[in-house]
């Protein structure tokens, strides 16, 4: 099986933010732009916490569809609320690492937040015109992104992703 | 719960900090807005002087995304803020017919 590469909407997004031989871009490839950079980090968050849990070499079977499927959106917003907070709330408190998540997290954390709400615009709302810089900007930093949390420490991002998979009630 | 003008003011030099010349915000505005919960938010726009986008990296923006945060935190601003970018020649041509 051929599973998503979440690398490769990031650079389908890329692709989309190029300015076109005439004219001014399209605003339906800025949204898409912009939508395909969150849905990047999104599928880069499911396909990490699959392989930690499930594992890469399990990625045929149904147990890591199952997995990767079990985190939606609001999953992910919901902990990245939390992981920005030096301090978290009580119910997070002993799932967290001591002195809460590192600046990689953190800064993935709010770049997420950020890329969602920015692809809600994109992708529901008629009215906001988007521009290039914009797109182009949103791209980048989910790149940049990405890269943050893969220079997290390991504790760090095991504990991030075991929060993804099991939310504390 | 800030006086637009000074979330403003806030984001202005949060964003200038980290953009610093080679970007060149030129002026930040923002709007009350939703974000997609429902919950309070704020919609900024941070102008950037003409072709100025090209010169920032993924990494300049994401610090300069969680530098507006944290000041805007550190103000007590609670609405979350959504930022957009424009360059001045955008702002200039946004009348532009377009698909």
């Amino acid at each position: 099986m051929t599973t998503l590469n979440p690398d490769h909407l990031i650079e389908q997004a890329e692709r989309l933010i190029v300015p076109p031989r005439a004219g001014p871009p399209r605003q339906v490839d800025l949204r898409r732009a912009i939508s395909a950079a969150y849905y990047g980090i999104f599928h880069f968050c499911l396909t990490m916490a699959a392989d930690e849990f499930v594992g890469v070499t399990q990625r045929a079977t149904s147990r890591y569809t199952l997995v990767y499927r079990s985190i939606d959106h609001k999953i992910l917003r919901d902990l990245c609320v939390e992981a920005k907070k030096q301090t978290p709330p009580a119910k997070f408190l002993p799932y967290f690492p001591a002195g809460g998540f590192g600046a990689n997290i953190q800064a993935f954390s709010a770049a997420a937040i950020e890329l969602q709400e920015k692809r809600h615009l994109a992708d529901y709302n008629p009215q906001p015109r988007f521009g290039t810089s914009d797109a182009k900007l949103a791209v980048s930093t989910a790149r940049s992104a990405v890269r943050r949390f893969q220079a997290a420490g390991e504790e760090h991002r095991k504990a991030f992703l075991t929060l993804l998979i099991c939310p504390p009630r | 719960m800030l006086e637009l003008s000074k979330v403003n003011e806030v984001v202005n030099k949060a964003a200038s900090a980290t953009l610093k010349r080679q970007a060149g915000v030129q002026r930040v505005f923002s709007e009350p807005a939703s974000d997609s919960e429902g919950h309070e938010a704020l919609r900024i726009t941070i102008v950037l002087k003409r072709g100025s986008a090209d010169k920032i990296s993924g990494d300049m923006a994401l610090d300069t995304l969680v530098r507006i945060e944290k000041a805007l935190r550190e103000a007590r601003e609670d609405r979350f803020p959504i930022i957009d970018y424009v360059t001045e020649e955008e702002l200039e041509s946004s009348d532009d017919a377009e698909s």
